[in-house]
């Protein structure tokens, strides 16, 4: 009967010590400390890879609104207002094929980032829509070719010749100002527009230095 | 200032948490059922998210991110919420009894809530500023609380209403949600053009 | 037998999504399209599997006072691995799915699991437990995002049904479109319930 009685208490006393204070800090200690370990130990394996796809990511996106060329691209971060913007310069034997860069405004839903490439002449060659939280469907189509091909061509030489959006029945501003919203997204094409001209007033403000870069 | 309208409109309206963005649905759907149980899970909720966003946001550019573990994200902002949550319990109990009694039994709740890491984890994603932060936290708060609100009215209403047997509870409620949302999705453009 | 019953209740008799309503908030949030149904059901699967073995493992050693904090630990850390191998390897669906991916951490179905049944049970019936509600999470999640994108968007992973006559009803595809969805799809589970019984 005691030892019945000893033995339950023996129980009691284990099942209190595994809840004492100094082994539950243990536990909780050692759980981080091995789940940190993981992580870290996935993040240098993972670390390359993730590094190169978003490289590769951001490469194809810029021979997109570029010329075709067969050469380097160099990176340079320049100050623009208050943040870092890059401007990636594009090469063929030592001759710049053009400079891409990125700009977002806020559209309908949230921050439109697009990246504008630009030929050394100042006009535009292409655009892409790489970040956006718009309407599936409407604003969203800022995506397609038909609204992004209108950019192709366009110059702007100082920041009061800028794009100008058009809704469909309004006055043109001139064929090389104007651009056709879509239909039923008035505020995403604007802030897309807008990104656009952002990047070009960027550009002209640096063209020199750009152009002359090594 | 501008910038810091547009992001507290754009938390409470556009980008409702609840109904566009889609972050909180389950204390949503269990805590609307009262305007008064409502309005008491919003302001705790408000009340949390202020300070993960101070908390979490000054951990990951201070620590995490100089010290080069900034994978360790999501594992120390979980963490950091459930102790806050803790922390804020027992002062409450301390100072503010009455307050305590008010939000209390809605703080345990809120720890899984994901609104809370999602706010957390956008401030990071959006690079935002410590300022701009916390004004993001507030909008989102809100947005919820309003979210719950609404919704708390309609379903106060719902429960004398004739609905198909298959429908009663969670599916009629969802489908209400819904059609918030759509409304939700009609007045925001209209705060964005007139903003600009 | 039993061990069969263990996978096939997280797929019918206890779906996560239709019948506990539990992970609603990436339920609802990704299933724009059956494909980043597939792909966030398949990451949930991923941690729910992990976190259920090794907490299985270990539920011995776990004090009860602080297990909670423990589960979240080792769930977020499963979490944040499958957030690295996405971003290394499936850069369009980590890219599609965002700020879910970190979420999955407060994702009530894996901390629910590894409380309600990890905690308690072999690894083995564990294991199986996590492929039956893993199982069950992805064909909601598949069944919700391909009826969306079939009313929203004419398309079914990403293969267009109809012909140049279909116009989408778009509103599918928008938020609202994810509520009522998942509301009418609820009242019919609940009518062909009413009938069997």
């Amino acid at each position: 009967m005691t030892e019945v009685l000893q033995t339950e208490d023996k129980k009691a006393k284990m099942i209190m010590d595994k809840e004492s204070l100094p082994i539950l800090l243990l536990v909780l200690t050692l759980t981080c400390v091995i789940g940190a370990g993981g992580l870290s130990l996935t993040y240098n394996t993972t670390k390359d890879t993730i590094n190169a796809t978003v490289l590769r990511e951001q490469n194809e996106t810029i021979k997109k609104v570029l010329p075709e060329f067969k050469g380097e691209i160099t990176t340079r971060m320049i100050p623009v207002a208050d943040q870092e913007i890059p401007f990636f310069i594009a090469r063929e034997k030592n001759e710049i094929v053009g400079i891409a860069t990125i700009a977002s405004e806020n559209g309908y839903g949230g921050p439109v980032k697009v990246m504008v490439g630009i030929l050394p002449d100042s006009s535009i060659y292409g655009v892409e829509l790489l970040q956006h939280q718009e309407t599936p469907g409407l604003g969203a189509k800022a995506a397609g070719e038909d609204f992004r091909s209108q950019f192709k061509g366009k110059v702007c030489r100082s920041p009061n010749e800028t794009l100008i959006v058009r809704k469909a029945g309004e006055k043109a501003h001139g064929p090389e100002r104007s651009v056709n919203a879509i239909t039923a997204a008035t505020i995403t094409s604007a802030a897309f527009t807008d990104a656009v001209n952002k990047a070009l007033v960027s550009f002209q403000a640096h063209k020199e230095k750009l152009l002359s870069a090594k | 200032m501008a910038e810091y309208i547009f992001i507290l409109v754009s938390a409470i309206f556009v980008n409702n948490f609840v109904l566009a963005r889609f972050l909180g649905i389950c204390p949503f759907l269990g805590v609307s059922k009262k305007t008064e149980t409502a309005l008491g899970m919003g302001a705790a909720v408000i009340f949390v998210m202020f300070f993960a966003s101070l908390a979490t946001h000054s951990l990951y550019n201070y620590v995490l991110e100089p010290y080069g573990v900034s994978y360790l994200r999501t594992i120390v902002f979980i963490l950091v919420i459930a102790s806050l949550v803790q922390i804020i319990e027992t002062i409450l109990k301390k100072i503010s009894p009455v307050l305590y009694n008010a939000l209390g039994i809605y703080l345990p709740l809120i720890t899984t809530n994901c609104a809370i890491l999602g706010v957390a984890i956008l401030n990071i994603d959006l690079k935002y500023s410590l300022l701009k932060s916390l004004v993001f936290a507030i909008g989102s708060g809100i947005g919820f609380t309003i979210a719950l609100l609404l919704m708390s009215g309609i379903r106060e209403r719902l429960d004398t209403a004739d609905v198909p047997e298959s429908f009663k509870g969670v599916p009629i409620a969802l489908v209400t949600a819904g059609l918030l949302s759509v409304s939700f999705l009609g007045f925001s453009g209209l705060f964005v053009s007139f903003i600009k | 037998m039993n061990k069969f019953i263990l996978i096939t209740k997280g797929i019918i008799k206890e779906n996560p999504v239709f019948r506990l309503l539990l992970g609603l908030c990436p339920t609802l949030a990704v299933t724009t399209e059956a494909r980043n149904g597939l792909g966030m059901g398949l990451a949930t699967a991923a941690v729910l599997l992990c976190s259920n073995i090794v907490i299985a493992s270990f539920k011995n050693f776990i004090p009860n006072k602080v297990r909670i904090p423990v589960f979240i630990v080792v769930i977020a850390t499963f979490v944040t691995i499958v957030e690295m191998l996405l971003h290394a390897y499936f850069f369009q669906l980590y890219k599609v799915l965002g700020l879910f991916i970190p979420l999955i951490v407060v994702n009530c179905i894996i901390l629910g699991r590894a409380e309600a049944f990890a905690s308690k049970n072999t690894i083995i019936d564990s294991i199986l437990d996590a492929i039956g509600m893993g199982l069950g999470f992805t064909l909601s999640l598949i069944l919700l995002g391909a009826v969306r994108e079939i009313l929203g968007n004419g398309t079914c992973f990403g293969f267009t049904l109809f012909g140049d006559g279909y116009v989408p009803f778009i509103i599918m595809i928008l938020p609202p479109g994810a509520f009522i969805a998942l509301g009418i799809m609820l009242a019919i589970i609940n009518k062909v319930q009413g009938a069997h019984s």
